[in-house]
């Protein structure tokens, strides 16, 4: 019953603080989760109010005047108000690595124990479990949508809690995203791009992409007259792929753009070059951001080029605020434009 | 044969002082520094030091073993960046999962975490990966994270299994269902493992590892690493940490005679393994139990659990004659003064091994209680135990008793048998639904505790406020790093 633990009492003497920090973009400002507490800041980088947070901030998703600050290793999450950072801690089902807003409740995906939680804007909660390694949470037309690695199975979720349908992605992707009715997957390994049709849901198209693509994001939102636009990280090939969505996708990879680079079509596909490999992508409001994980250097794309902005950043210190970019450093918030 | 061949290497070894007694784990650090100085090769280096860490600190050499895992750490880290400039992800991946597993064996857990998952966005159909995560999550104490990591290293390698059988691609499954057998065990799911660890021995004894054996015979090896190179040294270390494992589930189930049997086997494989020693100390007769104690100790003299199952031994009113030409033996005797109360002989005796071994963390533990010895709360010995309300004192001797492994097998049973009652404030308090409140962790007093799992209670509670947790206490866990108590709750109200 009473384990062992002198060793590690002794070990964790020395552990060093951890250095979780996440920045998240909100209708009233910057919201930064790092050291336990929960700040927000306000266009001129000062302080609005702070509160407290939780130790290990992972993720944060904001909606409306809420915002939810995931801690994936104590398995807690925070929901505040963004209006004065009032809120309440909750404990999750064991590590959840994703998570968003739907119709005023909170959807929490615990990886390691394979549901997708529910908490109720009363605080009611519900959980209907999903396939084994659940990586990523979206939501297109009301519904949500899981992506479990193991078995590569995608699964739609109706709000209640029920699985309504499920596709066979493929297993192992790396990074997923939704645009429309339409789902992107990035497959490392095998060095592909898959899209899935939500409304039919089967696979669309699968098509090569780069050397070992590990981040989507999509820049430009597909319209009645315009296709989506996806940006791809690529570390292997250090660069970042930049091409049309569902409508033309197929077309521009199909004739072996990524690999080659030889543009077809209407639009004329493009990549960025970086000096280092870049293995995160996040866009927003005309801002597309490059990040390479093992030296923490965060790039903006711009053309076919890259303007370094920060070096030794963590994985989530950064984020698009309106048209700059937000930046947390050395106990800092600064823009960038 | 295998000890002859070990006494024999070692006599060529510089750093082994021919004055000091030989430990039974100073041929695996010889090795282990033969092989950093002669190779030059990530894997080598790296597997070299983690090894040595793991070596030390069994022995009590805990400010060494910290310098090797921390040496390990700066090669992985290194090596992930280099692997990045090269464009290799594979590698990246690797030498990412390795650094978590250092930071995991420093103690770190939310750095090592953030590696871990780092390496996984990369490489999550890699099994070894996987079982990377999960052994640092078992040492973290969260095999909950450990034991879900764990079965997807399963199911991914039992699926390539089923694509190219190999022999190497059996002992990978064999190494990642031990990892899981393991996760399970501590997260309180011995029922599960059990046939998992029976799958393990049955599986390596069988016919497509008798190239293996053979290897094994013709090389005369023996060594027990954690962390294994080569299909031999894997298929050894495997076999013995599947058995001690299996052993200790039958045990605590009270098998005793297939415990013993288990041991037996580990020691016809490795004559001087102070766990299978210890093991059979525990469950044997009076007369073997000297024998194996004194056999176990000239192993291990510094091992905390089995001075731990000695005292327990001395406490039963057991007698015994230590022979003092061995470290061993001076370890005995000095546990026999501070039982006997001799403890100036005793304070001379530690004090003379202290010299020799300076800086050993288990000749500290035992100074630091001959000084300040922390006293058993009198509710551990009441009969019958009933309901109890612990003084604040009380729970932190406690604590600092299982945190030091001081409690006695009776003590144990006391405990389970003990309803406890407190005045206590949590942490936090989360509403569920109408007239429910979610609560995980809180104090009593300055001693802080958490329950297995967050617990919903029928009623509204707020925290920050006094409130009567009624309780059993289950063992001890930790918050923040710090020890606290882990707690089963019975029952909360607000106190009248």
């Amino acid at each position: 019953m009473i384990r062992a633990r002198l060793a590690a009492v002794l070990l964790l003497a020395f552990a060093a603080p951890a250095a979780a920090q996440v920045v998240a973009g909100t209708s009233r400002g910057v919201l930064v989760a790092h050291d336990g507490i929960v700040e927000l800041f306000d266009e001129s980088a000062r302080p609005i109010w702070s509160a407290p947070g939780v130790d290990h901030a992972a993720k944060v998703i904001v909606a409306g005047e809420r915002a939810a600050i995931v801690d994936p290793w104590a398995n807690q999450v925070r929901i505040v108000a963004l209006r004065n950072g009032d809120g309440t801690t909750t404990h999750t089902a064991e590590t959840p690595v994703d998570a968003l807003f739907l119709h005023g409740d909170l959807y929490l995906l615990a990886r390691d124990a394979r549901v997708l939680e529910r908490i109720g804007a009363d605080g009611a909660r519900t959980s209907v479990n999903v396939a084994a390694d659940p990586a990523f949470l979206r939501q297109s037309s009301g519904l949500l949508y899981v992506y479990s690695r193991l078995g590569g199975l995608l699964q739609e979720i109706d709000p209640a809690g029920t699985i309504r349908r499920t596709v066979a992605a493929g297993p192992f992707a790396a990074g997923m995203e939704v645009d429309g009715r339409t789902a992107y997957f990035v497959f490392p390994r095998e060095a592909k791009l898959v899209s899935i049709d939500l409304e039919k849901m089967e696979v669309r198209r699968s098509v090569a992409a780069g050397g070992a693509p590990t981040s989507v994001a999509i820049t430009r939102r597909g319209s009645a007259v315009s296709a989506p636009l996806l940006a791809i990280a690529d570390p292997a090939a250090k660069r970042l792929w930049i091409t049309e969505g569902s409508q033309s996708v197929g077309a521009a990879f199909g004739r072996g753009f990524l690999r080659g680079l030889l543009g077809l079509g209407l639009f004329r596909p493009r990549s960025a070059e970086f000096p280092t490999g870049i293995d995160r992508v996040v866009a927003g409001g005309g801002v597309t951001l490059a990040f390479d994980s093992a030296t923490g250097t965060l790039y903006r794309a711009r053309g076919s080029g890259a303007v370094p902005l920060a070096q030794g950043l963590a994985p989530q210190s950064f984020a698009v605020a309106g048209n700059r970019v937000a930046l947390w450093s050395g106990d800092t918030l600064r823009y960038e434009q | 044969m295998r000890r002859a061949l070990a006494a024999a290497l070692l006599l060529g070894l510089p750093a082994i002082s021919p004055a000091q007694t030989r430990l039974a784990s100073d041929f695996e650090i010889a090795q282990m520094r033969e092989q950093i100085a002669n190779s030059s090769g990530f894997v080598a280096q790296l597997s070299g030091r983690l090894n040595l860490g793991d070596l030390y600190l069994s022995r009590g050499e805990i400010s060494t073993a910290r310098a090797e895992y921390g040496e390990a750490l700066a090669l992985a880290l290194a090596d992930r960046v280099e692997a990045r400039r090269a464009s290799d992800m594979t590698r990246y991946a690797t030498s990412t999962a390795y650094a978590g597993l250092a930071q995991a064996k420093l103690g770190r857990g939310p750095e090592a975490f953030e590696l871990l998952e780092e390496a996984t966005r990369f490489t999550s159909d890699s099994p070894k990966s996987w079982n990377l995560y999960a052994t640092a999550m078992s040492i973290l104490g969260r095999p909950g994270k450990g034991a879900s990591a764990a079965h997807n290293a399963v199911t991914i390698a039992t699926a390539e299994l089923q694509r190219a059988p190999s022999v190497a691609g059996r002992l990978d499954l064999a190494v990642y269902q031990y990892t899981l057998a393991a996760a399970l065990t501590e997260s309180g799911g011995a029922a599960g493992a059990e046939p998992l660890l029976r799958l393990i021995v049955e599986s390596l004894s069988g016919p497509p590892f008798e190239g293996v054996r053979r290897q094994i015979e013709r090389s005369e090896s023996f060594e027990i690493y954690s962390t294994a190179r080569g299909e031999a040294a894997a298929y050894l270390s495997l076999l013995n940490r599947a058995q001690l494992r299996l052993a200790a589930v039958l045990e605590k189930r009270g098998d005793t005679a297939g415990a013993r049997k288990v041991y037996q086997r580990v020691l016809e494989q490795r004559s001087d393994d102070v766990t299978a020693l210890s093991g059979l100390a525990r469950l044997t007769t009076a007369e073997e139990q000297r024998r194996y104690f004194a056999a176990a100790f000239d192993a291990n003299p510094f091992s905390l659990s089995l001075v731990r199952a000695y005292q327990d031994h001395l406490a039963a009113g057991s007698s015994d004659a230590a022979d003092t030409s061995t470290t061993g033996g001076k370890v005995r005797l000095a546990l026999m003064q501070i039982h006997r109360g001799e403890l100036r002989a005793a304070r001379a005796s530690l004090d003379d091994l202290d010299r020799r071994f300076p800086g050993n963390t288990t000749l500290h533990l035992l100074r630091g209680e001959m000084n300040h010895p922390t006293p058993a709360p009198a509710f551990l010995s009441r009969r019958p135990a009933g309901r109890v309300e612990p003084s604040i004192e009380d729970l932190r001797h406690l604590v600092a008793l299982a945190a030091a492994e001081r409690l006695t097998p009776e003590h144990r049973a006391a405990l389970d048998a003990i309803t406890f009652a407190s005045s206590v404030v949590f942490t936090a308090a989360t509403a569920s639904g109408p007239g429910q409140t979610i609560l995980a962790s809180g104090t009593v007093g300055a001693v802080s505790f958490r329950f297995a799992e967050p617990t919903a209670f029928v009623g509204s509670f707020a925290a920050a406020t006094p409130l009567r947790l009624t309780y059993r206490i289950l063992g001890v866990t930790e918050i923040g790093g710090a020890d606290a108590l882990l707690l089963e709750p019975l029952g909360l109200e607000v106190p009248r």
